[in-house]
């Protein structure tokens, strides 16, 4: 396959996926903000948000504080924010327009349909419909895009490439999500096997987790520790970092298998490192440990990313001819 | 102007139109017919769809009739739902950077089976007339020593490229596709308007109007019996299978695209989808070795053939343009080693010439020694002295085209132009005569168009395509072009055209369809 293809399709994964993790973040938020005993307009409960989305800086230097109404339109159709779900989705939209040829028509019609839809929101309709429903369109879409793909795509590379960018974005911003979530408890210290108060458990692993889920993860109690390994560690759950970097490790080895590589190295070795990192959690950290943990994390995802993009699509042909030809990068973000 | 046919009509209650007769469906139903085609009026023009007000013509009296059960808010619905399924789908094209729909009509275009055996013929033996002609003047030039063409003119031709004199091309095929442009004036003849032989656009409409039909309007297709288009990619594909300089086993395809921002973008990513071909943009390729290759995840992979659809001179920016971003450096070079194939071929141009159309009819006799099947538009050429004259002395009768201007630009419409417009033509075409042709203004026929829920004439026209491999294959149909807006003759999409499906009947399908 192309390797502009493939990179085109890698980034519309990542960002589509990254649209829907900040709408994850955002509700998450709300959920805290409504059931807080503290004060809902305080700094810990809408930072956090902020921070996870990686915009902290370009943030403070627009906005005074991080009020529901500043961070919620930061975070969904802010023009200064490089990575707003507006933006992710029409950079999603961008990249899957250049290579439709490789994708079912279903899927490009499910991104063109979502593009269109947030496109058309301004901030009026987000203060008459709440930022819920447009975390909802956002996820509903997806898991059409998601089930198309599933359902109409060969196994090819086209549909491995995409599944990288989706689980390796989904591995970083895990870990990125829980580091902000953690910081939403507060500085209270929590050790393992402590029990957390039912907003507290709201706010580490979202409404997006069903109690079922949960209890079948981990019978017992809404522990600390038992949300950290639901999160982190846990080999089912679709959205731990275990779960992303496993996909990750399947696709390469399928890659592999097919001789997309060539002879190359495809970084699968870093994959499984990092994944051996998040494997036992034994003894689980804590505190400012478990910071230190998650960054590690982000940066072995970062370090992934860049492996694959090395490998598989900065392609450089040397040129005969001496035309200094550049190829245009795929509409990315600026990495945080 | 003719009485509004509502009242022409009232007057002969009960004893003309079909809306009258026994099989009648409802009361309800005539007034629904009544309001679509309700001041329909034909006028002095070729009407597709009706010999005179309230009379169509044979091959439209069943979709005629399939009108009566349709209120007119529910065609306007499913007009409505065409749109949106082109919006959804991103089938769109950019026009000063917006993307737009491309307008289209619910009520096809229907063309009769025997007259569509006549432009298949025609078209047939044009297009193979055309491809000879390309071989020749890049060839022996036989019919320049002939005498059928001057060598002037070709070498005034924008098309004409000299880099193309050291290149064969695979199985001496030249045209792989052409649109060919034909319209019908007032006295219902065929006749060719323009020829398109670089690289025509508008194939992807034919076959996604025609899906989108079946979908929306699936009811009209009932008992007709219409050649199916579904295949067009298919055919486009062998002919550039022929075109492969190894044979047309398995060769490597590619469509060579400028990129997401040029208008037809998403025709070249529905044709290479369609066609299962990798669509590639010039840094996709390289050239090593003289052989062109494609970058891929694992590396290189050959290309054998390149549907291109970028222009002559922006392909290679060694052998043309320099400063162009779209092409592969060194692409000539691997054509001249005939390891890849370019469709359509380099140096084509040179055939669809404006002033070379004049010479068309010419050419069909001298290389294949018949009579041509299709009629042209009588055109005037400028740097003929006696032309020139009838041009300056009747401008205000003729259609002005500079040669190379393309998409309805550059043109001046003599009957609806000032005198000062005229004076200005008048002035360029005496500057640079080559630089222009004069025709006699066709009054182009009309057709029924749906506009604000109800049905009004609009003129058309028609683009058939062509694929060349072993042998020219007509795809069914076509693409009919619709003026939209009162009285204008220019259909072309960035002027505020739109498109219907085209139904080419087939008499074969007529008996199988009675069969039901």
């Amino acid at each position: 396959m192309l390797a502009r293809v493939a990179e085109a399709l890698y980034w519309t994964a990542r960002n589509l996926e990254r649209a829907d993790d900040t709408g994850r973040m955002l509700e998450l938020s709300h959920a805290f903000a409504l059931d807080s005993s503290g004060d809902p307009a305080g700094p810990g409960v809408w930072m956090p948000a902020v921070i996870a989305s990686g915009g902290a800086k370009v943030f403070t230097q627009n906005h005074l504080r991080a009020s529901e109404r500043s961070v919620v339109w930061f975070l969904t159709f802010s023009e200064i924010n490089p990575n707003s779900m507006r933006a992710c989705t029409m950079r999603a939209r961008a990249n899957a327009r250049g290579v439709r040829d490789a994708l079912p028509p279903e899927v490009w019609e499910e991104i063109n349909s979502l593009a269109r839809a947030v496109g058309q929101w301004t901030p009026r309709r987000l203060a008459h419909d709440g930022v819920f429903t447009l975390c909802r369109i956002m996820r509903r879409a997806l898991h059409q895009v998601e089930g198309a793909m599933d359902a109409e795509m060969r196994r090819d590379e086209a549909w491995h490439f995409l599944r990288i960018g989706r689980f390796l974005e989904r591995a970083s911003t895990a870990a990125r999500l829980l580091e902000a979530r953690w910081r939403i408890i507060g500085d209270r210290a929590i050790a393992p096997g402590d029990r957390v108060a039912p907003d507290e458990w709201h706010a580490l692993v979202g409404a997006a987790v069903a109690p079922a889920v949960m209890m079948a993860a981990a019978p017992g109690a809404l522990t600390a520790e038992a949300a950290v390994r639901l999160l982190v560690a846990d080999e089912r759950f679709p959205r731990s970092v275990r779960y992303s970097l496993d996909r990750v490790e399947d696709s390469l080895l399928e890659l592999e298998a097919m001789g997309a590589a060539g002879r190359r190295n495809t970084g699968r070795d870093l994959v499984a490192e990092a994944r051996n990192r998040v494997y036992m959690l034994d003894p689980l950290p804590v505190g400012p440990d478990l910071t230190r943990f998650l960054d590690e994390i982000q940066e072995r995802c970062n370090l992934i990313g860049t492996h694959i993009a090395s490998c598989f699509f900065d392609y450089r042909h040397e040129d005969p001819t001496g035309h200094d030809r550049q190829r245009p990068q795929a509409a990315r973000q600026a990495q945080n | 102007m003719l009485a509004p046919p509502g009242g022409h009509r009232s007057a002969h209650a009960g004893r003309r139109g079909p809306v009258h007769g026994a099989n009648r469906p409802s009361a309800r139903g005539a007034y629904h017919w009544r309001v679509l085609f309700q001041e329909y009026d034909p006028g002095d023009f070729y009407d597709e769809m009706f010999m005179a007000a309230g009379h169509p013509r044979d091959h439209y009296a069943r979709l005629y009739r399939g009108l009566h059960a349709l209120a007119p808010s529910a065609f306007a619905g499913k007009a409505a739902r065409i749109d949106d399924l082109y919006r959804s789908q991103g089938i769109t094209f950019d026009h000063h950077g917006k993307e737009h729909t491309f307008p289209f009509d619910l009520l096809p275009r229907v063309i009769p089976a025997d007259e569509w055996a006549h432009i298949e013929s025609g078209l047939c033996q044009r297009v193979r007339a055309l491809d000879m002609f390309a071989a020749d003047i890049y060839g022996e030039r036989r019919a320049v020593s002939d005498g059928v063409v001057s060598a002037e003119l070709l070498a005034t031709a924008s098309g004409y490229r000299r880099a193309a004199h050291a290149v064969r091309p695979a199985g001496d095929r030249w045209i792989h596709l052409s649109g060919i442009d034909l319209v019908r004036g007032d006295d219902g003849t065929w006749r060719v308007l323009e020829d398109n032989a670089r690289v025509p656009s508008g194939l992807s409409y034919v076959v996604q109007n025609r899906a989108f039909m079946r979908r929306i309007f699936s009811e009209a297709f009932e008992r007709q019996p219409i050649q199916p288009v579904e295949h067009a990619p298919q055919m486009l594909r062998d002919a550039l299978a022929f075109a492969a300089p190894g044979g047309p086993a398995g060769p490597h395809i590619v469509l060579l695209s400028p990129g997401p921002f040029n208008p037809a973008y998403y025709e070249h990513a529905f044709l290479a989808q369609q066609m299962g071909i990798t669509l590639v943009e010039g840094h996709d390729l390289v050239v090593r070795d003289r052989r062109v290759w494609m970058a891929t995840t694992s590396g290189r992979t050959p290309v054998d053939v390149i549907y291109r659809r970028i222009d002559d001179e922006y392909l290679d920016p060694v052998a043309f343009r320099g400063d162009s971003l779209l092409g592969v450096p060194g692409l000539m070079e691997c054509m001249r080693a005939g390891t890849v194939s370019v469709c359509n071929a380099v140096g084509v141009g040179v055939v669809d010439d404006k002033s070379v159309y004049v010479d068309v009819p010419d050419l069909i006799r001298y290389y294949l020694g018949e009579e041509p099947a299709l009629a042209q538009v009588p055109t005037y050429r400028p740097d003929d002295p006696d032309d020139l004259a009838i041009i300056l002395d009747r401008m205000e009768h003729l259609v002005v085209k500079a040669v190379d201007g393309a998409g309805g630009y550059g043109i001046l419409i003599g009957p609806v132009s000032t005198a000062r417009e005229r004076d200005e033509f008048a002035r360029r075409v005496r500057r640079n005569p080559r630089g222009y042709i004069a025709q006699e203004t066709i009054a182009l026929s009309r057709a029924p168009v749906f506009l604000d829920g109800r049905f009004h004439p609009r003129h058309v026209d028609l683009r058939p395509f062509v694929a060349y491999g072993e042998e020219p294959r007509v795809i069914p149909g076509g693409l009919t072009r619709v003026a939209l807006t009162e009285g204008s003759l220019v259909v072309n999409s960035s002027q505020g055209g739109g498109s219907k499906d085209t139904w080419a009947l087939t008499t074969a399908g007529a008996a199988r369809g009675a069969q039901r």
